[in-house]
């Protein structure tokens, strides 16, 4: 509680200041507020991902001369198994973008 | 209170956002009044009252607890009302703020008191009437408003005083 000492003046004050204050619940504030904190979030990650994607990018480019020779190999890999991995792929995207929406919060 | 902010802190740490919701939820209203009676614009307030918010959500890790999180929010507020005044110009959009709500606002009862409060409030230095805000409008205590404004104790409590007074007068003289 407050040590600032009180005198009718003052209750004068806060009755006055009281018509400034914002209402007790407001979710419009609430949810704009979170927008922009969800906004600043998805900013970090890709951030983050940006991080992570350049040492990958120097692996590929290290082991690209190999992943070339092995290129027939993989591509009758890809005929075979391809359109599973972009199947799974695409619903563990929309699963991982979509965790707001659906509350699967960690 | 304090014990389930504390919780609320933790849980948004570990990544919940309903914990945090919960948190904007709680002190939306002291961060929104602090920066109403700070800034005097209201959409700015509840602009820069938006960006503490998300200013805080990314200090989460920094909050030691050693103050309640309403100052620590307090706090994170008043450094934005500070770069706001120093990147919009002293005075302009208070001035613009106090101009508009003169129109209509002075035929309500008790609503001129509150414009001749509020521009009492607007002819104070910002440190004193950040100071008053959060002693007189917003229930601090003078610990509580001293870490969030970053000042020494005894200088928050000599605003306070000064402020009062010069806040006192203004009111008197129309009595």
């Amino acid at each position: 509680m407050t040590d600032v000492e009180t005198t009718p003046d003052d209750a004068l004050l806060a009755a006055l200041w009281a018509k400034d204050e914002a209402p007790a619940r407001d979710p419009v504030f609430e949810l704009a507020a979170m927008s922009r904190v969800t906004r600043r979030r998805l900013l970090i990650e890709a951030a983050e991902w940006a991080v992570l994607a350049v040492p990958v990018l120097a692996i590929v480019w290290a082991i690209w001369p190999s992943l070339i020779a092995a290129a027939p190999q993989m591509a009758r890999l890809l005929a075979a198994y391809g359109p599973l991995a972009v199947c799974i792929g695409a619903v563990a995207l929309v699963t991982w973008t979509t965790r707001e929406v659906f509350a699967i919060d960690p | 209170m304090g014990d389930l902010d504390a919780e609320l802190v933790e849980a948004a740490r570990r990544g919940s956002n309903q914990a945090f919701e919960r948190l904007v939820g709680r002190h939306q209203q002291a961060v929104r009044g602090f920066l109403r009676r700070t800034c005097g614009d209201w959409a700015d307030a509840d602009d820069l009252a938006q960006d503490t918010f998300v200013a805080a959500w990314t200090a989460l890790g920094r909050y030691k607890g050693e103050a309640s999180v309403r100052s620590w929010l307090c706090g994170i507020a008043w450094r934005k009302a500070l770069s706001h005044r120093r990147s919009r110009g002293r005075g302009a959009s208070r001035d613009r703020a106090f101009a508009e709500a003169d129109d209509g606002l002075a035929e309500a009862p008790g609503e001129e008191e509150r414009m001749d409060l509020a521009h009492a409030l607007a002819a104070l230095p910002m440190e004193q009437r950040a100071a008053v805000s959060l002693c007189l409008a917003a229930d601090f205590s003078h610990a509580e408003a001293a870490h969030a404004l970053d000042l020494p104790l005894g200088t928050l409590k000599s605003h306070v005083t000064r402020g009062r007074a010069k806040l006192l007068e203004a009111l008197g003289q129309r009595r």
